[in-house]
């Protein structure tokens, strides 16, 4: 192999390998601004916590703990940024690289997540003078709606592992550990 | 006696049956952790007696460490992390032909690890455990609780100061409820749920099973891994079993040790076994180009954590891994709380659970012996059948522990906390261990506290505080130190921090090799991972030599 098409060879080898995330100081700095912030309003809030009583003598009382915790996380905070807007960002080469769509697959999930509690939560309802249970029903229309957003295509398949998860989660959780779904 | 005669109930062997077949499934999928699969079955075995939930739980932990091995050996992608060494010397092996062979020897070895290391729990927990119950007071409490955390920040972070953040995030989690002392609400807003704490079970679900689940959906791509099918011969011949006595003897002596540490699991114990190992090999050439004493050290090491993990769990309360952390939540909500009284008090116990990890690692054994051919299978199970089974697993599993819809929420608010955390590469564990170990740590600092003015400082806090203490500060200073110390081009992944340079170059000059020999066996694209690694590597450099 002669060395002009050697260069390409590792390009392909990269491509196909795995790829690292990328490393960036924005997204670290905006992780120190964030810890810093979370930090200090936890400070604030312990600094508030309703005494009932005073502590006694050599007693440490509820805000003491939290005060330790939150001074400390504010100067590990502060040290983080310090470092992230200073030093050149960390490689983040252990991390995979978020591929095409993946970001939306997690929204989309959480979406359908969201929904599947909501009308979880009905509990039941009564439709054409039958009380009819939603648990079984939205669980299975969640498990087709994931199987679809996972790429998913194949109609007989979805159907029979949508019911068929439903089912074995019904029969095992409802009936057996009498779990009020 | 009575720790024999609560195993022989029926339902016991039944629920190990279920762990069995669990922890094998999770363990040969690549990306389901064990302690993903041990948080969640945490939901489900809350309702059962203490021994039948330890039944299920223990198994699944045994069974995983069996199966992550398949995938290490067939796709070069450990099940588990426990198994990153088995990838070494595993893969190449099937590259040769040689996967039957590799996967007997794994299976063999895994065996001899667990169960050298059950010995040692049978040995030293009750011992270890009435040490801590005479010598341990609050001082030592607290500074054991130090020491745990400070130690899972330091083996699990790259960055210490990322680590230290999230052990904190842990503790104030931990405050969240009533103070116990005084009775007073902390961080609760009002809200009836808090009133009690952040419920345990749902951020270990969050964390590490959706968020885990979370990444995987972020990070997928369509590769086309097909495990290697050719198995080869299965049975070691006579001097095959000889050439790795030496190496397993080695690894298991590591990974005895190894598991003592709090925190330090299976992974580095592999890593070390290896290199250990092949230091004392008279074919030390033959490292990671398909040695059979490199699988058998690797695996041995990992497996033989098992034991000393356990100990340090039950005896002194802290997990000695993540699956041991949440293994820990689950107890306390069965009534039981690891800890220096809990042998004293029940030492039926200690019968009871090395019974059931006896079992399980004699049931996995022979499970991975005859079944290994349909395990191959699972491996081609698709991607959207495994994550939506996850999803609705973890739902259900956190409903299961409160009967309360916001339970699920709290899970899912976890979940993605969890995966911006690890995009983030801020560790979960210390935030785990923080949580769960926060109150003991505030509880023992006031008692500390409270007699400190009424007795001379060192009459209160004993050497064996201060030597934790100083444990605890070390175990953070000195990874930072050996990093700050490494020049930035060669920090990476696990692997390169544990192996010393001349290992690593042996790796990847062994993968080159392999990856140039077109007479292989071949199963997949990322089978030259560390050389990739070395060339970006050292483009990188020429890069910073031009500028």
């Amino acid at each position: 192999m002669s060395h002009a098409d050697a260069t390409p060879a590792v390009e392909r080898v990269e491509q196909n390998e795995h790829q690292g995330a990328p490393a960036s100081r924005p997204l670290e700095i905006v992780f120190g601004v964030v810890s810093l912030s979370f930090s200090a309003g936890y400070l604030f809030l312990a600094t508030q916590i309703p005494l009932r009583r005073e502590a006694l003598p050599g007693q440490i009382d509820a805000r003491f703990w939290p005060m330790v915790i939150a001074v400390t996380a504010v100067v590990v905070s502060l040290a983080i940024l310090a470092i992230a807007i200073t030093r050149p960002a960390p490689d983040r080469e252990d991390l995979d690289r978020i591929q095409p769509g993946g970001t939306m697959r997690v929204i989309a999930t959480l979406a359908i997540a969201g929904a599947f509690i909501a009308v979880w939560s009905l509990g039941s309802v009564i439709l054409f003078g039958y009380r009819i249970e939603v648990f079984p029903i939205a669980a299975a229309v969640l498990m087709a709606a994931l199987l679809l957003l996972y790429g998913h295509r194949r109609w007989l398949s979805l159907i029979i592992y949508s019911v068929s998860v439903t089912a074995f989660v019904y029969v095992v959780f409802g009936m057996l550990l009498r779990i009020p779904l | 006696m009575e720790g024999l005669n609560s195993l022989l109930d029926i339902s016991i062997l039944l629920y190990m049956l279920v762990g069995l077949l669990l922890g094998f499934m999770v363990g040969a999928f690549p990306g389901i952790t064990a302690t993903m699969a041990v948080a969640l079955a945490a939901g489900f075995t809350l309702t059962l007696e203490p021994v039948q939930g330890l039944a299920v739980l223990l198994t699944i932990y045994v069974a995983a460490n069996f199966g992550d091995r398949v995938p290490s050996i067939l796709i070069n992608t450990p099940g588990t992390p426990a198994s990153i060494a088995t990838t070494l010397d595993g893969y190449p092996m099937a590259k040769q032909g040689r996967a039957g062979l590799a996967l007997t020897i794994s299976a063999i070895v895994s065996a001899v690890g667990i169960l050298a290391s059950l010995v040692l729990f049978a040995v030293a927990a009750v011992p270890i455990a009435s040490f801590a119950r005479d010598y341990f007071k609050s001082p030592e409490l607290f500074a054991l609780v130090v020491f745990g955390i400070s130690i899972m920040i330091g083996i699990s972070s790259k960055s210490m100061l990322k680590g230290i953040l999230a052990g904190l995030f842990g503790l104030m989690l931990g405050t969240v409820g009533t103070y116990a002392a005084t009775a007073d609400q902390r961080f609760t807003f009002g809200v009836l749920e808090l009133v009690e704490g952040v419920n345990f079970i749902a951020v270990i679900i969050g964390l590490f099973g959706i968020a885990e689940l979370f990444d995987q959906l972020l990070t997928y791509r369509k590769s086309h891994v097909r495990p290697i099918s050719s198995l080869g011969r299965w049975w070691p011949n006579r001097a095959e079993l000889k050439q790795s006595g030496r190496a397993t003897a080695v690894g298991g002596a590591v990974g005895l040790g190894v598991g003592l540490i709090p925190a330090a699991g299976g992974d580095i114990a592999g890593l070390i076994g290896w290199e250990r190992a092949r230091k004392a090999s008279k074919h030390p050439e033959m490292f990671g180009k398909g040695s059979i004493e490199g699988v058998a050290a690797s695996d041995t090491a990992s497996s033989a954590t098992l034991g000393g993990s356990l100990t340090t769990t039950m005896a002194l309360g802290i997990p000695g891994d993540s699956v041991m952390a949440v293994m820990i939540g689950s107890m306390i909500i069965w009534g039981i709380t690891p800890g220096p009284t809990l042998f004293t008090n029940r030492p039926d116990l200690v019968v009871s659970i090395v019974g059931i990890m006896l079992v399980a690692t004699l049931l996995s054994l022979g499970l991975s012996l005859v079944r290994m051919k349909g395990m191959v299978r699972l491996l081609d199970v698709p991607q959207p059948y495994l994550w939506s089974g996850i999803l609705i697993f973890c739902i259900i599993g956190t409903y299961a522990t409160s009967n309360s819809l916001s339970t699920v929420v709290t899970m899912l608010v976890f979940g993605v906390i969890g995966v911006l955390l690890k995009r983030m590469q801020v560790p979960a564990g210390p935030i785990v261990l923080g949580l769960l170990l926060g109150p003991l740590a505030e509880e023992n600092l006031a008692r500390t506290l409270a007699i400190l003015p009424t007795r001379p400082f060192f009459e209160v806090v004993s050497p064996i505080a201060i030597v934790l203490l100083a444990l605890a500060v070390l175990s953070i200073v000195m990874p930072a130190i050996r990093a700050a110390r490494t020049p930035r081009a060669e920090r990476g992944s696990l692997e390169d921090s544990i192996l010393d340079a001349e290992s690593r170059e042996q790796i990847e000059k062994a993968h080159g090799e392999l990856a140039a020999d077109p007479d292989l066996l071949t199963s997949t694209v990322r089978n030259v991972d560390t050389s990739a690694r070395a060339a970006r590597k050292a483009r990188k450099n020429s890069k910073e030599n031009e500028k």
